[in-house]
């Protein structure tokens, strides 16, 4: 149930229009996908669940939105989000995504059971939909935003194969490190807007052009 | 008689494993050599650059080129080749930027860098290849166990030409030799030029020795590609100006050479005459060591003469032979052992390919004997050229007088620079070593035999080595007879003549007025008649006026050779791909987020592909 939910906020995600909204359904995926270890092992729960599970809520669901709504007041940006293809048609095109990873995910092999049936298809949705995120807004926050989302949908998977693969989780914790710097990079460099369009690279080649 | 050492390594695919077969000690004998020679000149050579430059950096460099080159021809793994390979491609090149703040410096390094990193990609190529067809295994004796198709042999081979001949430098692969080899300081051209480039000649013989069974047209391929090389180097060579220069055509000379025994040893194998393919093969790895030997020490000649004078000009040197008596007598051995004449090493090894071409000639199927014709009638044009090319070089530095005008003898002679002991000595250890070859064959001749046996995988009858030694002592005694006898004559001549000075007189100057050292022959002039002949393949240009009528005003003369693979072949397609890049980076999309939506597609593509 709860992996549903994890799912339905991402999608809201894309079609949230303010960037303060965007942060706190954010804040309340990373909360329920705290209750998962719980549901997952309810039968025998051990210490290492438990830890997860506070520490992502802790960590997910409160530091990073915290330290998110931070950065937008401390640059001063504007609340919009700006895409580049619409709302509609980005919900739609997750929803197209959301049946695709449910009929990739039932021809995967694992290496092991899994607790649901659900968590597979639910994580790969995830993944896919924080990296439409990435894809179709422009600004730095939703790309931070976007990379999030992508990163709840790995701990669902690590979650899943949380016994026979723990190396998984530590790389999770590797990605909120990096995280926490491109926030970071965000405030010191005040991006307050979008990244810059890549340059040309005219300069370069005349030089390159030069040399030979 | 091989050695393996094998440890445990942490890399996928890799064990350390090093083996000592008689091929890689043959390799190993001229790396030891030459890293010890060069090493102990580059004492003397970089002093002038101390507390200006970062000594340290070079040391580090050059012990890891050192590290590098033994691992290459001892490692038994790909990844380990692989991994020694390109660790010695980096340290070749942080060695030819020493002189970093000259433009043309870095542009020979970068080259440099370009140009082994296409030839590595034909390696991964070859080696995943080779890998594939022997289930996976990366050991060399394990792929080498295993049988290859004639259609994959033969892809691996065009692989392995075209990988390993950029690093050797066959003819329309070899631009970044030219660049490269004059940039660098001279104790390094003369590893690049004795070792680096033997490396390639390495790979080659490497994977000839794991193919068992090549098509037939692989060893006409080698014969062309030696012969083309061998002419089109030499010919090169005539033409320049340059000291460094001249002698970096050279090598692509040798490697010639070399690929001309290596083309005669395969087709032996090939054509099962035991005795062919050992005589081919030990030929072109006794010219590995030579070479090494007597190109490294010219280059370590050239080194001396640019240190005292400050050019590398050939138009502006001369009469060096009165400044540097040691460096002109030790500069004349290394010449007259290119030249492949009797009592240095040049005439060991080029005589036992020419024994292999003439026996093929003998032992091989019709198109063999062609091909064999082929390589002797341009192994002989490549010793007379070379011959010419010599004359030219050590007439012009050596001899006669200071051709740049503003500087006399007695200026250089009063320079500072001079060539320090670790430099002399250095020289003398190498000139010894090819006196050593050339008078006593035997030793040598023996040692790489053993390594051709190995190379073509069959022995022959003992007593068939003495067909070689037999008429190379011949030779030699011949020679020296003839050279006592004009000993005899010239002691005659003291005794019949007394020891009385000889007269000294002006030469006889054509009526001219002002006698001055811009009359002598230059290095382009004396090399003129030669270089037009061959002006078409050469690109050669000559600009200036004529000097007309009885008082002519002032005139001026330049000429010059442009590499036709340069030219013709590298430059326009560099041209064509710059153009190109510029037409895709102007189409680009600005957007960072269309790149991600590319992974992203990509991402999804693969995730169908993979499961459907």
């Amino acid at each position: 149930m709860s992996c549903i939910l994890v799912v339905f906020f991402a999608l809201m995600i894309l079609a949230a229009y303010r960037l303060s909204g965007m942060i706190q359904i954010f804040a309340i995926q990373s909360f329920v996908l705290g209750f998962v270890p719980f549901f997952m092992h309810a039968d025998h729960l051990g210490l290492r669940d438990v830890a997860l599970a506070v520490g992502t809520m802790i960590l997910k669901g409160a530091l990073v939105p915290y330290i998110l709504f931070w950065a937008i007041r401390h640059v001063s940006m504007r609340s919009e989000v700006k895409p580049l293809i619409g709302f509609g048609m980005s919900v739609i095109c997750g929803a197209v995504l959301i049946a695709g990873a449910f009929w990739v995910s039932s021809s995967l092999k694992l290496p092991g059971k899994v607790a649901s049936d659900l968590l597979i298809p639910c994580s790969l949705s995830t993944v896919l939909l924080g990296f439409l995120l990435m894809v179709i807004r422009t600004k730095a926050v939703t790309q931070v935003l976007g990379y999030l989302v992508m990163e709840n949908g790995i701990f669902l998977f690590a979650l899943s194969l949380f016994d026979v693969m723990p190396i998984l989780i530590e790389m999770g914790i590797l990605l909120d490190i990096f995280v926490a710097v491109f926030i970071m990079a965000i405030v010191v460099n005040h991006i307050n807007e979008e990244f810059e369009k890549t340059q040309g690279l005219d300069k370069r080649w005349a030089k390159m052009g030069e040399s030979l | 008689m091989q050695k393996i050492i094998s440890l445990p390594w942490q890399v996928p695919f890799g064990t350390f494993a090093l083996k000592l077969d008689p091929l890689s000690l043959v390799f190993l004998f001229a790396i030891v050599i030459l890293v010890v020679c060069s090493g102990l000149y580059g004492i003397g050579y970089l002093r002038p650059y101390k507390g200006k430059k970062g000594m340290g950096w070079h040391l580090f460099f050059y012990i890891l080129l050192a590290v590098s080159l033994i691992l290459v021809v001892t490692a038994n793994n790909v990844i380990l080749f692989l991994g020694a390979w390109e660790l010695m491609a980096i340290a070749n090149y942080f060695l030819i930027i020493f002189n970093n703040d000259q433009h043309e410096v870095r542009r020979a390094g970068f080259l440099y860098l370009m140009a082994t990193h296409c030839g590595t990609f034909c390696l991964f190529l070859m080696f995943f290849l080779m890998a594939n067809n022997a289930a996976g295994s990366m050991n060399f004796d394990v792929i080498a166990a295993t049988n290859f198709s004639p259609i994959m042999a033969g892809i691996i081979f065009v692989l392995a030409l075209l990988g390993f001949g950029v690093k050797a430098g066959f003819c329309p692969m070899h631009i970044w030799l030219p660049h490269a080899h004059p940039a660098a300081p001279s104790h390094v051209s003369a590893l690049m030029s004795g070792l680096a480039i033997k490396t390639g000649i390495y790979g080659i013989c490497r994977v000839i020795w794991i193919m068992k069974i090549l098509p037939d047209w692989c060893g006409y391929v080698l014969l062309i590609i030696g012969a083309s090389s061998g002419l089109l180097g030499v010919l090169y060579a005539l033409g320049q100006h340059e000291l460094k220069k001249l002698l970096a055509y050279h090598s692509i000379e040798n490697i010639g050479i070399i690929a001309l025994g290596l083309g005669v040893g395969l087709l032996g194998r090939t054509y099962n005459q035991p005795f062919l393919s050992a005589v081919g093969f030990a030929g072109a790895l006794l010219h590995v060591i030579n070479h090494a030997l007597f190109k490294g020490l010219l280059f370590l000649g050239a080194g001396s003469v640019i240190q005292k004078t400050h050019t590398g000009n050939m138009d502006h040197l001369g009469g060096l032979a009165k400044v540097m008596p040691y460096t002109s007598a030790l500069f004349l051995v290394g010449a007259l052992s290119i030249c492949g004449l009797p009592l240095f090493n040049g005439f060991i090894s080029e005589f036992i390919i020419f024994m292999g071409l003439f026996n093929g000639l003998f032992n091989l199927p019709q198109q063999g004997i062609f091909f064999c014709g082929l390589g002797i009638v341009s192994l002989a044009v490549m010793g007379a050229l070379a011959l010419a090319c010599f004359t030219k070089v050590y007439g012009t530095v050596f001899l006669g007088e200071v051709r740049a005008e503003n500087v006399n003898i007695e200026d250089i002679r009063g320079r500072k620079e001079s060539t320090s002991k670790w430099m002399i000595v250095a020289m003398m250890s190498l000139a010894g070593l090819c006196l050593w070859i050339g008078l006593a064959p035997h030793t040598m001749v023996n040692f790489t035999l053993v390594s051709g046996q190995y190379l073509s995988g069959k022995s022959f009858a003992v007593n068939e080595a003495e067909k070689l030694l037999i008429p190379l002592a011949t030779i030699i005694s011949v020679v020296l007879f003839l050279i006592v006898v004009f000993l005899g004559l010239i002691v005659l001549r003291r005794l019949v003549k007394g020891n009385a000075a000889p007269l000294i007189r002006e030469t006889w100057s054509c009526g001219f007025e002002q006698f001055s050292p811009r009359f002598q022959y230059t290095s382009a002039s004396f090399a003129r008649s030669i270089v037009e002949f061959a002006k078409n393949i050469l690109l050669f240009n000559r600009q200036g006026n004529k000097i007309m009528g009885a008082f002519p005003a002032a005139g001026n003369m330049s000429s010059a050779v442009k590499d036709a693979a340069e030219e013709i072949m590298v430059r326009p397609f560099y041209i064509r791909l710059i153009r190109l890049s510029r037409k895709i980076d102007e189409n680009r999309n600005k957007y960072t987020q269309m790149y991600l939506m590319y992974i992203f597609l990509f991402l999804i593509f693969l995730l169908v592909w993979k499961i459907r």
